[in-house]
């Protein structure tokens, strides 16, 4: 037989039409199907070749029924997704306490870095007043006009950016 | 894996026997209809020696009862009892997820290495499919359900894992004459 593409496509086309016939023999075949099937069998002789190939390999995968199989265990579709999926996955869930650490590493730094580190526990006794009312304010969700606060003392106080951010927005 | 009958013999009397009691439960259980659990028990039994005669078998508990579920079904259906709609929410999973653990000789078995590649190869929605149906033993109707899919597509999706497992197959040299 040639190895033509033509041929080639036509080949693959026989054997995705046996690939259908054995998929749809396994979930049962209306009548009208049994013989569409029987007269699709009977065409050509390369159609038996496939539907038996088709066939014997969808049973073959049956040797790993229940390769997978514990008490309560829920059926995956993605089992066997590819690894590295599985490590996107993995690193989707390990985010969360990835950054969780990372902030508790920050709070720890800034409390060796300077006594009023915690955004809560900052000394405004330092800046003028309209900070202290920014303070009150910010609390409040209301903050007062940027120009009205003496930002030189405040980012004396609190040098990390993000938590000048935190504080001052 | 081809063994000598006193083989066999061991073989099925240490992993199959003990679960036949479990397997004539369920079978009248979940289809009450069929006239003659013997003739279904028989036939499993039968394809499951004719299987593991030519190579390894991951969970023959497992592979008992979905033989089991498939031949009954065939019988119904060839009986006219053809209610799909009942026939095809069998939860066989949940029946054989009792199962011991599956020993580790098998699972490296480089045959069913060979077929957990064939599938770990497709691309995701038919890889999805394939494991649902040939690891869990799910229906198309089952995984039809499980991903929210029509079973139209679960079908069509099961059509082309299959053709390129077969693919995978033949490029790795896995056939009939070869697969023992």
């Amino acid at each position: 037989m040639s190895n033509s593409p033509t041929n080639r496509r036509h080949d693959r086309a026989i054997d995705d039409d046996a690939a259908a016939w054995v998929v749809r023999q396994e979930r049962g075949l209306t009548a009208a199907e049994q013989d569409a099937f029987s007269q699709w069998l009977a065409a050509d002789a390369r159609h038996q070749a496939a539907f038996a190939e088709q066939r014997w390999s969808w049973e073959e995968l049956d040797r790993l029924n229940g390769l997978q199989s514990s008490v309560g265990a829920v059926p995956d579709p993605k089992l066997l997704a590819p690894r590295q999926r599985i490590v996107a996955r993995w690193t989707g869930f390990a985010i969360v306490p990835l950054v969780m650490a990372a902030a508790a590493a920050m709070m720890v730094y800034l409390a060796h870095r300077q006594p009023a580190g915690d955004p809560a526990r900052v000394d405004f006794r330092a800046v003028p007043s309209l900070c202290e009312e920014r303070k009150l304010s910010f609390r409040s969700r209301s903050l007062p006009p940027r120009g009205r606060c003496d930002w030189t003392a405040a980012k004396r106080i609190s040098p990390w950016p993000t938590m000048q951010t935190v504080l001052l927005l | 894996m081809p063994r000598d009958d006193s083989e066999q013999a061991r073989w099925f009397a240490e992993h199959v026997l003990p679960h036949e009691a479990a397997l004539r439960a369920w079978l009248q259980s979940r289809f009450p209809s069929v006239v003659d659990v013997d003739d279904v028990v028989q036939a499993s039994y039968e394809r499951l020696l004719r299987v593991q005669e030519t190579g390894p078998i991951a969970n023959p508990r497992a592979f008992l009862f979905v033989s089991a579920r498939n031949f009954t079904l065939n019988q119904l259906r060839r009986l006219r009892h053809e209610k799909r709609d009942l026939l095809t929410d069998i939860d066989v999973a949940a029946v054989y997820a009792d199962t011991e653990g599956i020993p580790e000789s098998i699972t490296h078995t480089e045959s069913l290495r060979l077929l957990v590649e064939a599938i770990h190869q497709l691309p995701t929605r038919c890889r999805e499919v394939m494991t649902l149906r040939k690891i869990y033993g799910l229906s198309q109707r089952e995984v039809a359900m499980q991903l929210g899919m029509a079973e139209n597509t679960v079908e069509v999706q099961s059509r082309i894992g299959l053709r390129k497992c077969v693919e995978f197959f033949r490029r790795h040299g896995y056939g009939r004459s070869n697969s023992a």
